[in-house]
């Protein structure tokens, strides 16, 4: 991986959830020797799922925290081997004179000239009763060409705040911080935005950021600093629609406040649109270096969010869909831009795609389609991610992490008993944070003995019935099966499964592994006894699958 | 020492490395379990012992009714239980004690449980 400067910036729903995705690849050792700079930028602060992924990376690093170090510090070959600096911003809908299009552009203030000027300008783009009037503290609702502006007025206003020092909402400290490290950087940053294209707040979004960014750069610094968009190099993905939800009715419409829901049904339209407006746009070819065009070429799933309402959901918390593959596929996105040789613009974006195996109507992923196969990359990726599985089964499944038993602290025990006591020291508050990890990643069980899946489970159930890297016995529900997994025979290919000793379980040779090859090494850069521990793990389990990388 | 006698030694010691052995292979067959109470080692232990205890009584099973029962002369059958009587306590012994090293020697693996 080069040594540029890395940045994210996750915007609205489907954002964050590609966002997830990242942090898992994160989790499983992608991103070696880097500290990534992290923005969730978002219209709806109680998004269900920015919770949820601003939760994840708390978790993360809250995982490698160790002594008082927060976060952490850059690994190598291990897990966890990224550090994850979050920011968080959003705009501010919710105050008074705040909630709609009509109160924020004070389109009733001023000279009656300019009012008068001003109406017909809004009425010209915006609908009049419904555009202009509907509540944005749930985002942009599909409306992109209202959303544009008005994210792009956000981040400006929050940088004159910024100026100013005053009426400084919740946020506007986080985006001055990652604007300093993206001026900081500047010709050696890597910024890659997640958001979608189909409608949302990413659609808004991701066409003015880069913009946006200098300007708010420009005004917080009175002018006195700025960044140079033909050398920071900016990447995107081009997400496509994936899935569809209820379609509001007329009795839920019926007030201003929601007088314009999104519509699923409109979302193929709304794509096709984008990626016109993509393909030919000046702004979005001068600032941007990469688009990643990724789509689910397939029906698209319905989202259920489980929620008891008759009601379409237009955002809020109860708006927490399920991952689906395409979100890691975003990630992988994240990984080629950062990982690539990128050049300078010169007003051209370059439009990448992969093309995936399918076969009696179903996808079939391997290594190789997730993030290509340049430096065996296929197979980096198909033994990390196996060997962060294998540890969640080792965890949650082996040692009952998943039904309330000791996890890790378990498997800590057992090296104990075999004279690797080492890592005694670590507390069950911290190993307990691992196993809350591992169970967002993989699956745990609920109080009523009910099998929830986490994001792992979830990707593969949206590949069922095309191949997915594992055996099918990898993502079993079934509380007899988890308990007698065979994790040393996860992976597809039989060479890359444990060695199976004549005397004894795979699990067994791994042990073995672990306690005579498997201890940290220098090159690894780890400090701590955490981060010694999971080193250690990572290589156990990364040796016995016999890669040979 | 006559030719009986010595005999009972020998058979002593074979059947003790055999035990041994099995005590082995048992171990290693018992996989490592997971959780907040995992009974392998103990399992492994007791197997240890229990093949322990069973190695002198086979011993004399073996060197009572099988090659006793055939030595006619009597002076040389109580010569023969003397030595079977010793070497009882001798294939106890060498079992503890090669068990031991063995044990020491894979301190890091499954035969370190038994001691």
């Amino acid at each position: 991986m080069n040594q540029d400067k890395l940045f994210i910036i996750a915007v609205g729903g489907t954002g964050m959830r590609c966002l997830e995705s990242f942090t898992h690849l994160c989790a499983i050792g992608m991103f070696d020797n880097q500290e990534i700079e992290i923005l969730t930028l978002d219209t709806d602060q109680t998004n269900g799922n920015k919770a949820r992924v601003e939760q994840l990376i708390e978790l993360y690093n809250r995982v490698k925290t160790f002594d008082g170090k927060k976060g952490g510090s850059p690994n190598a070959d291990t897990f966890f081997s990224a550090k994850l600096n979050l920011y968080k911003f959003w705009t501010n809908y919710s105050g008074s004179g705040r909630r709609n299009y009509r109160n924020i552009s004070r389109l009733t203030e001023g000279e009656p000239s300019e009012q008068s000027q001003n109406k017909m300008l809004s009425d010209l783009f915006l609908e009049e009763d419904t555009v202009q009037e509907f509540n944005l503290s749930h985002g942009y609702r599909a409306q992109t060409h209202l959303g544009s502006h008005l994210m792009f007025h956000g981040i400006v206003e929050a940088a004159r705040n910024l100026a100013t020092g005053e009426n400084l909402q919740g946020g506007e400290k986080d985006l001055e911080t990652f604007l300093m490290k993206l001026e900081k950087s500047s010709e050696n940053a890597r910024v890659f935005v997640f958001g979608s294209v189909f409608g949302g707040t990413g659609a808004s979004s991701i066409p003015i950021i880069p913009n946006a960014f200098k300007k708010a750069i420009e005004v917080r610094s009175g002018d006195k600093s700025s960044i140079n968009l033909s050398k920071v190099r900016f990447g995107s993905t081009l997400l496509t629609e994936y899935f569809s939800f209820k379609k509001p009715d007329l009795k839920q419409m019926s007030t201003k406040d929601d007088s314009v829901i999104a519509d699923s049904s409109f979302f193929p339209l709304n794509s096709q649109a984008a990626l016109q407006f993509y393909q030919g746009d000046p702004t979005v070819q001068s600032t941007y270096n990469s688009m990643y065009h990724i789509g689910w070429p397939i029906e698209s799933k319905p989202m259920n969010t489980g929620s008891k309402e008759d009601k379409t959901i237009t955002g809020g918390a109860e708006q927490k869909n399920p991952c689906h593959i395409v979100e890691l596929l975003c990630a992988c996105a994240a990984y080629d831009f950062f990982t690539r040789k990128v050049e300078s613009t010169e007003n051209k974006a370059e439009y990448l795609y992969r093309a995936v195996e399918f076969n009696n109507g179903a996808f079939n992923f391997d290594g190789n389609d997730m993030v290509g196969n340049e430096n065996k990359a296929g197979d980096v990726f198909t033994n990390r991610l196996g060997a962060f599985l294998s540890l969640a089964h080792i965890a949650l499944s082996k040692n009952g992490a998943a039904i309330g038993d000791k996890g890790i602290k378990g498997f800590l025990n057992q090296l104990k008993q075999n004279k690797i006591d080492k890592y005694s020291s670590l507390s069950d508050e911290e190993t307990i944070e691992i196993d809350e990890y591992l169970k967002l990643f993989a699956y745990t069980f609920d109080n009523n003995k009910n099998f929830i899946p986490g994001w792992i489970y979830q990707i593969r159930s949206t590949v069922n019935p095309g191949k997915f890297l594992f055996n099918n016995s990898a993502f079993t529900e079934n509380t007899k099966e988890l308990q007698n997994l065979d994790m040393g025979a996860i992976l597809l290919e039989e060479k890359n499964h444990w060695e199976k000793p004549i005397m004894g379980s795979r699990y067994d040779s791994f042990v073995k592994k672990l306690i005579n090859q498997g201890h940290p090494k220098e090159a690894q850069k780890v400090t701590t006894t955490k981060e010694e521990f999971l080193a250690h793990i990572y290589n156990g389990i990364t040796i016995s699958q016999k890669f040979g990388l | 020492m006559n030719d009986k006698s010595l005999s009972a030694y020998v058979i002593a010691v074979i059947i003790a490395v055999v035990f041994l052995l099995i005590a082995v292979i048992v171990s290693n067959l018992i996989q490592y379990e997971g959780g907040s109470n995992p009974k392998d080692n103990a399992k492994r232990k007791m197997w240890f012992w229990i093949f322990a205890v069973l190695c002198p009584i086979v011993i004399f099973i073996y060197g009572f009714f099988v090659v006793r029962a055939g030595i006619n002369v009597p002076t040389l059958r109580d010569k023969y239980t003397t030595a079977m009587m010793i070497s009882l306590g001798v294939a106890f012994v060498l079992y503890i004690l090669l068990g031991f090293v063995l044990s020491k020697i894979n301190k890091n693996g499954k035969l370190g449980h038994w001691f």
